[in-house]
């Protein structure tokens, strides 16, 4: 739960950048304070395959 | 003066309606009759086709031009507000991210300028700086539907912010909650994303209170008498009420008492309380120049 509001927070705050309409000026405010939430949200990018992935990722469980 | 107004005139007058209406012609107006009033008067257009400068006949640019001692107008360039409004976007980011000016990176940002919506941001914020001078402005604007969407722009990022604020407190408190379970205690959590937030929203909320302070804003709602830019003014109106802003009259444009009385009837029943500025009748392509919009203006009549 708390890994998918991260990660719904990251893209809706960046979204100007991938096409939501959310006013740039937000995202150009938010965009200093985001490097932990862009790396969480690029990281679950790259599990999007990876299910056990993920859910070990959410319990912070290593293979 | 045009309007006998006991309150007397906002620091920002927004002039719109239909294209077409005549928006253009009753700002000059507008800013030839309260100049022998006020102390400090500006006419600018942000329509991107300006016609400003051909009803005062003088050739307008970006930068201030004297029209009288006190009333200067200018036509302000969307490219130039966008440029400048990104220029003080980018220097921010620019700042944030220092290594990037030594990668030759930075000129990435200037993508921004093609951004959604950057250009209603980037006159919405140019407009938010009359509100700090002594200096009645009158807005000429581009059509309804543009107009609109920069006036409700403080508001889409109000209702922005306030989603964003409350998913961002949900996931402080998944953490505080996470935190405290690990750790054994109540942990807190000094979310600066939070913080960023609210801050933004408290400077939002400024910008919508200057917006409905009829000192400092109020709006003209200009339409002739036909259907459709009757129709528009209505819709107008509603969102302009929805918004709580200031409606300091109504300019029906073209009126022509014998033909006309049954529209000035009606606008004066559905909308009472609200002044009614009656411009009669008249060629718009022969009123240029000043003394042709002096002489028009003695014309006018304001139904209070």
């Amino acid at each position: 739960m708390y890994s998918e509001l991260v990660n719904i927070f990251s893209v809706i705050a960046i979204g100007s950048f991938v096409g939501l309409p959310v006013p740039a000026s937000i995202t150009i405010r938010l965009i200093p304070l985001l490097n932990e939430d862009i790396k969480h949200m690029i990281a679950k990018a790259n599990r999007l395959d990876d299910e056990f992935g993920d859910l070990f990722g959410i319990l912070n469980m290593e293979a | 003066m045009l309007l006998s107004s006991k309150e007397g005139l906002s620091r920002v007058i927004l002039v719109t309606g239909k294209g077409g209406v005549g928006k253009t012609t009753f700002s000059a107006l507008l800013s030839l009759a309260i100049a022998p009033y006020e102390k400090d008067v500006r006419v600018v257009s942000i329509d991107p086709s300006h016609h400003l400068g051909d009803v005062l006949e003088t050739e307008l640019s970006h930068e201030e031009r004297k029209i009288l001692d006190n009333l200067r107008a200018a036509e302000l360039n969307m490219d130039i507000l966008v440029e400048n409004y990104l220029r003080k976007e980018s220097e921010f980011l620019k700042r944030t991210y220092k290594a990037t000016s030594a990668l030759n990176l930075e000129k990435f940002f200037d993508v921004l300028k093609y951004a959604p919506g950057i250009e209603e941001e980037a006159v919405a914020e140019h407009l938010f700086s009359y509100f700090k001078e002594d200096v009645v402005t009158i807005v000429d604007t581009p059509p309804t539907g543009p107009t609109l969407r920069i006036l409700s722009f403080p508001w889409i990022q109000e209702m922005w912010l306030q989603k964003l604020i409350e998913l961002r407190a949900k996931i402080v408190g998944l953490k505080e909650s996470i935190d405290s379970i690990k750790m054994g205690k109540k942990v807190e959590i000094d979310d600066k994303i939070l913080y960023e937030l609210l801050k933004m929203r408290e400077e939002v909320s400024t910008k919508i209170n200057l917006l409905r302070d009829s000192k400092e804003f109020g709006v003209f709602v200009v339409t002739i008498p036909e259907r459709l830019p009757l129709l528009d003014m209505e819709r107008l109106i509603v969102e302009l009420k929805k918004k709580m802003v200031k409606i300091i009259g109504i300019v029906l444009n073209k009126y022509n008492e014998s033909r006309d009385r049954d529209v000035l009837e009606r606008i004066r029943s559905q909308y009472q309380g609200i002044p009614i500025v009656l411009i009669p009748s008249h060629d718009s392509s022969n009123i240029i120049g000043k003394e042709r919009l002096l002489h028009l203006l003695r014309e006018v009549k304001v139904i209070e």
